[in-house]
C-alpha cells in the first residue's frame, strides 16, 4: 500500500467505486480495499503496463464485480420494494385508507347540503379512493358509488321540483335521505372490508 | 465473431447458474486444510475451467462468508511483498462444508437419475 498506484488500477477502481455507489458504504470500500490488495499480490513490485493490464483482464470487468457484489446482498438492501417485507405497511395503509374512503362518502351527503363546494370534494375523492382501491369488488364499488351519488341528486331534484313548496317536511327527507345514502355506503364499505383484506 | 459463440454464451449461462450454487462450498473445502490468501483462492478455482469466472468477483462471496461467519480473515505481513489477508475456516464454515459434503452426493445422483433415466422408464 505504500507503493503508488499504477494508473491504470487507480482507474479500475475508481470505476468499480463509482459502480458500487448503491453498496453501503463500509461495504465498498471492504470491496475496494479486496481488490487493492489482490492486484498489489497479484502484480508484484514492478508493474509493466502488461502484467498490470493481464491481472485486471483476470479480475474481470467492473460491472461484473460489481454485479457480485450487489448478489451478495440481502436483498432489502439493493431493492427497498422488496414485496416480503413491507407486508405488513401495506396491510396497514390499506386499513386506514378503507377508513379514509368510507368516511369521506359517509360525510359527502351531509356536507355536500351544508356546504357545497367542500361536500363535493369530498364525495370526489372519496370515489377515486374507491376505485383505485383494490380492496373491494366492482359490485360493492358500483353499489356504494350510487348510493353517495344519489346524495347529490336527490338535493337536486327536491331543490327543483319542490322548490316552490319546500316545507319543513321535505327539508327533513331530503336531509335524511342525504345522511341516510352515504352512511349505508360508508358501512356496506367498511362491513366489505374483511372479507376482501 | 467467433463461429460457436452462441452456444458458449448458452453454456456460460448454465455454468453460470449451477455454479452460483456451488461456489462458496469450492471455497470452503479450499480452505479446509488450512488458511490461505486471496490470490491462491482465486488461482485454485481457475485451475478447474467450471470454477472459472471473473476472478474479481470472487471478493464479495468472501466477503459474505465473512460476515456470516463462515471464514475468518487475518492480514499477514509477507517476506517477499505486500502483507496478504489469508482466509481460515471457522467452526461453522466446517460444519457448513460438511453438510454440503453429505448433500452433495444425492443431489448429483438425483440430477443424474433424470438426465440418464430412459424416456418413459419408471424408478
Amino acid at each position: 500500500m505504500t507503493r503508488t498506484e499504477h494508473p491504470l488500477v487507480t482507474d479500475y477502481l475508481t470505476t468499480i467505486e463509482r459502480e458500487a455507489s448503491f453498496l453501503p458504504a463500509g461495504r465498498r470500500e471492504e470491496l475496494l480495499a479486496d481488490l487493492r490488495e489482490h492486484l498489489a499480490v497479484a502484480v508484484g513490485d514492478e508493474p509493466d503496463p502488461e502484467t498490470v493490464r493481464a491481472a485486471l483482464e483476470r479480475l474481470g470487468s467492473p460491472s461484473a464485480i460489481v454485479a457480485a457484489a450487489r448478489a451478495e446482498e440481502p436483498e432489502t438492501l439493493v431493492t427497498p420494494a422488496a414485496p416480503a417485507v413491507p407486508a405488513a405497511p401495506e396491510a396497514q395503509s390499506r386499513s386506514s385508507r378503507t377508513v379514509a374512503t368510507a368516511v369521506l362518502l359517509g360525510v359527502s351527503g351531509v356536507a355536500i347540503l351544508s356546504f357545497d363546494f367542500a361536500g363535493l370534494v369530498a364525495l370526489a375523492v372519496g370515489l377515486g379512493l374507491l376505485w383505485t382501491s383494490a380492496v373491494w369488488d366492482r359490485r360493492t364499488k358500483v353499489l356504494a358509488t350510487a348510493l353517495a351519488l344519489a346524495t347529490p341528486v336527490v338535493a337536486l331534484l327536491g331543490a327543483f321540483l319542490l322548490a316552490a313548496r319546500l316545507g319543513p317536511t321535505e327539508l327533513l327527507v331530503i336531509l335524511a335521505l342525504a345522511v341516510a345514502l352515504p352512511a349505508t355506503a360508508a358501512v356496506r364499505l367498511l362491513r366489505a372490508r374483511p372479507q376482501a383484506a | 465473431m467467433v463461429p460457436g459463440e452462441a452456444r458458449n454464451e448458452a453454456t456460460g449461462k448454465v455454468a453460470s447458474q449451477l455454479r452460483k450454487g456451488v461456489l462458496e462450498y469450492c471455497v470452503l473445502a479450499l480452505l479446509r486444510d488450512g488458511p490461505r490468501y486471496g490470490v491462491e483462492i482465486l488461482d485454485e478455482l481457475a485451475a478447474v475451467s467450471v470454477m472459472t469466472t471473473s476472478q474479481g468477483t470472487i471478493y464479495p462471496l468472501l466477503s459474505r462468508l465473512r460476515r456470516d461467519g463462515l471464514v475468518d480473515t487475518e492480514l499477514r505481513e509477507s517476506a517477499t511483498g505486500p502483507a496478504r489477508r489469508y482466509y481460515t475456516l471457522t467452526a461453522p464454515g466446517r460444519t457448513a462444508l460438511t453438510e454440503f459434503a453429505e448433500s452433495w452426493p444425492r443431489f448429483r445422483d438425483g440430477v443424474d437419475h433424470f438426465l440418464t433415466a430412459p424416456h418413459g422408464g419408471s424408478a
